[in-house]
């Protein structure tokens, strides 16, 4: 079950426990009476902004923070006078888990600004950051800063860890924008010594410095290690133009390497393992790129780039294994996913639109020339949400635009790519993807899936599929000379078919996914603790390593050569590197499109929901055109207009001639047959959905 | 895309297998009624009935236009009146963005 737990707190005054005792009544009050408490002011704790930005509220009020976000958040005050660990009775920078409430009491008049704590840097001025102002204040006291200058060039000054600073923190703060950060291996001393014999630096490092280079000397030697302690690596939180080079960051309990409202980013050989939510992590910044970069060992994504629009971001040449998804990217546009190899995750590469975060849906990714396979592994660390997309090489869940193309899509246990919506608080729902000319092969469900409901021009040509659900997506949907897709890419092709016939999409495989979600909140999905995910192997060195030359993250996009049309496809993988594991490549029993034998739920929900209400409205018309044929008492007219009303009304006509047309058959049996059956399917699927959890 | 473009793209995405399933309905029971009218001996009553149901589409259809005891009108209606059903369903569904 998902957490909701409701907790309560209240800020500042000298009545501070006869107060919270008050709140601790009302809410249990509250609690008692059906219905959620009627606060007069919520702050909505979204990935990763709050809403809204700006509160305001009078003295003695209270304000309920809400986690409806899909990663911990929390709330404090930059001047330390509350926060929402505090206020739940723990400490300052604890964490609220989504669907947690916390509920805060305001006594003093003030201007405060507050922010969240692995998601802004601790003076609230960017990332997730809002103002609450209590009583009468000027809003216009919270001013902007201007942006500082962009330094495109090295300054020249290095700063050495630890022959200069004793730590990365302390070389970070005295650095100059364009200053280089040069890390060498921690000292072998008991302070620095971990329990796996290398010595590491324990600390997390914030970046608020603009145009820095951070690099490490050796990417396998220069390790920040969170100890499963502190939420994040290195954190760059609204400093423009910082790049992070050569080095290793592990365990953790956030993100591995991190920026956040920033313009201009770029990680380079960079090593992120057994941190728990994320490894390489970009949020709500624009013009970036990770590159010849390795992460593992993360529940929600190796690497992710989200919330931007357009993001103008490029992931090349880089291995994600053992994550809950290899690449996931909420609300991204303008991606490029190059180059690289996904394999071992619980799925592999998921561009995804969520109501959690700004600039729904995203749309013009750009996956080209990447090796994904062996995406079902129930072994990699995954979080609920990601489970729901177990086993499914490319997963595009509610976006537009994207391009897949010159892919080898190996060995998945349900599908190779799947276009296909996804329920947020609204429906998102697919449009315009182009899946051409990769070789997919292995799939145990579908090598390609067009899950319904979904939107116009999606198509699928040159990927020479074994499988497809539906059947014949190739030549149904095929891509014609007018096929559109991601940018810079021109993907009409007028010697291929355009053949589109309107039946295309499936429910079924959209059925399988909430089947999945089921299974995770019954308790069917693997537990896997990402402290337990394998330690990678020595990584590439950075080409020059200390001597190489220093770059502030500027231009960067415009500084990438994109040459999309040279991309070729990737080599099938060898033997060693774990293509083909025994539960892949097995193809599962299809029934009308609803898998057999690949997890109940998604059989149950699949026949539930869509075989069992296709099979219903298929015998209503059948049924309404046997009687007819059997009554004598019409004339042709009035069969040929029953007839084109029972065809022609959306799902209403046969149901509606059956109870109301005067058909022949007994009354009880026409009533049986519509209201009856569906009451009975209306049962049984809200009886699953409480059984799975979904309700 | 809104609610009813939704509906009307699902209703033209199971229509046309909701009339093929009809028409084999029909002829399956059309095939019954005549074997106990003793139209039909058994032997030929498993021929068609296998013919309506193994050969795709075109059985059913098939049997409907040339072996049923149906009025011929009523048999072109089903069928030829499913296929236009399923194509108007399209154009509107079309016309509404729903599908393409």
């Amino acid at each position: 079950m998902r957490a909701a737990s409701r907790r309560i707190g209240r800020h500042g005054g000298e009545h501070r426990l006869v107060l919270l005792a008050v709140v601790a009544l009302a809410l249990l009050l509250a609690a008692c009476s059906e219905g959620d408490p009627a606060y007069q002011h919520t702050v909505g704790m979204e990935d990763n902004y709050f809403d809204p930005e700006v509160t305001r509220i009078e003295v003695g009020e209270a304000v309920r923070f809400h986690n409806r976000g899909v990663v911990p958040h929390n709330a404090i005050d930059v001047g330390g006078s509350w926060s929402t660990g505090e206020s739940a009775g723990g400490d300052r920078a604890d964490l609220m888990d989504p669907g947690e409430e916390v509920v805060v009491t305001f006594d003093e008049p003030g201007l405060y600004t507050y922010y969240c704590s692995i998601h802004a840097p601790d003076d609230g001025s960017a990332g997730m950051a809002a103002t609450l102002a209590v009583g009468d204040v000027d809003l216009d006291a919270a001013q902007a800063q201007a942006p500082a200058d962009a330094v495109t060039e090295w300054t020249g000054v290095t700063r050495r860890v630890p022959q200069d600073h004793p730590t990365i923190q302390n070389a970070v703060d005295a650095a100059d924008p364009g200053d280089l950060v040069l890390i060498a291996p921690a000292p072998e001393t008991p302070e620095h010594l971990a329990e796996d014999g290398r010595a590491v630096y324990r600390e997390q490092v914030d970046v608020s410095t603009p145009y820095l280079t951070l690099r490490g000397t050796d990417r396998n030697a220069v390790i920040i290690d969170g100890e499963h302690e502190r939420p994040i690596g290195i954190n760059t939180v609204g400093a423009d133009g910082v790049a992070v080079e050569n080095l290793t960051v592990r365990n953790t309990t956030g993100n591995g390497i991190y920026w956040t409202d920033v313009t201009g980013y770029r990680g380079s050989y960079l090593t992120a393992y057994n941190n728990a939510i994320y490894g390489i992590y970009a949020f709500d910044s624009t013009d970036g790129l990770f590159e010849h970069s390795y992460a593992s060992g993360s529940k929600d994504a190796g690497f992710y780039i989200g919330q931007c629009d357009p993001c103008e971001g490029v992931i090349t040449d880089v291995v994600a294994e053992h994550n809950g998804m290899g690449y996931s990217g909420t609300n991204a546009s303008d991606v490029y996913l190059l180059d690289s190899v996904w394999r071992h995750n619980v799925s592999g590469i998921v561009p995804n639109t969520l109501d959690s975060q700004r600039l729904t849906p995203f749309g013009r990714v750009t996956i080209a020339g990447n090796l994904i396979h062996d995406n079902d592994s129930r072994e990699a660390p995954a979080l609920g949400l990601q489970w729901s997309a177990f086993g499914n090489g490319v997963l595009l869940t509610g976006g537009m635009d994207t391009l897949v193309t010159r892919n080898r899509i190996l060995d998945h246990e349900r599908s190779g790519v799947t276009v296909g919506p996804n329920l947020s608080r609204n429906l998102w729902m697919s449009g315009g993807n182009v899946v051409t000319d990769n070789v997919i092969e292995g799939s145990g469900y579908a090598d390609m899936v067009l899950a319904g409901p979904a939107l116009t021009g999606n198509c699928f040509a040159g990927n020479q599929p074994q499988r497809t659900v539906p059947a014949g997506l190739e030549s149904i949907a095929a891509c014609g000379p007018d096929a559109r897709a991601g940018a810079h890419v021109a993907v009409a092709d007028p010697d291929r078919s355009a053949l589109r016939l309107p039946s295309r999409h499936h429910l079924a495989p959209s059925l399988s996914f909430v089947g999945l979600v089921a299974e995770s909140e019954f308790g069917l999905q693997p537990i896997n603790d990402h402290r337990d995910a394998p330690v990678p192997g020595d990584q590439e060195q950075l080409p020059g390593g200390a001597e190489a030359p220093v770059a502030p993250a500027v231009a960067v996009f415009a500084g990438i050569d994109l040459d999309l049309a040279a991309i070729e496809l990737p080599p099938a993988p060898a033997a060693s590197e774990g293509a083909g594991d025994a539960s892949s490549g097995d193809r599962v029993l299809l029934i009308g499109g609803v898998p057999v034998g690949i997890g109940g739920f998604s059989t149950l929900f699949g026949v539930l929901g869509w075989l069992a209400p296709f099979a219903l409205f298929a015998a209503w018309v059948a049924l309404a055109l046997i009687d007819l044929a059997r009554r004598e008492d019409l004339g042709r007219p009035a069969v040929t207009a029953w007839t084109a009303g029972v065809l022609v009304l959306p799902f209403i006509g046969a149901p509606a001639y059956l109870l109301a047309g005067g058909a022949s058959l007994p009354r009880w049996l026409r009533w049986t047959a519509v209201v009856g059956a569906i009451v009975v399917l209306a049962v049984l699927l809200g009886a699953a959905a409480v059984i799975g959890g979904l309700v | 895309m809104g609610a009813v473009q939704v509906f009307m793209g699902l209703y033209a995405t199971v229509l046309p297998f909701a009339v093929l399933a009809a028409w084999i309905a029909v002829a399956l029971w059309d095939v019954g009624r005549r074997v106990q009218a003793q139209e039909l001996g058994r032997g030929a009553a498993a021929g068609w009935a296998g013919v309506v149901l193994v050969v795709p589409v075109v059985g059913a259809a098939g049997y409907l236009l040339a072996g049923a005891s149906l009025p011929r009108w009523l048999a072109a209606t089903y069928v030829v009146g499913g296929v236009a059903a399923w194509l108007l369903v399209v154009a509107v569904a079309s016309g509404l963005g729903a599908v393409g």
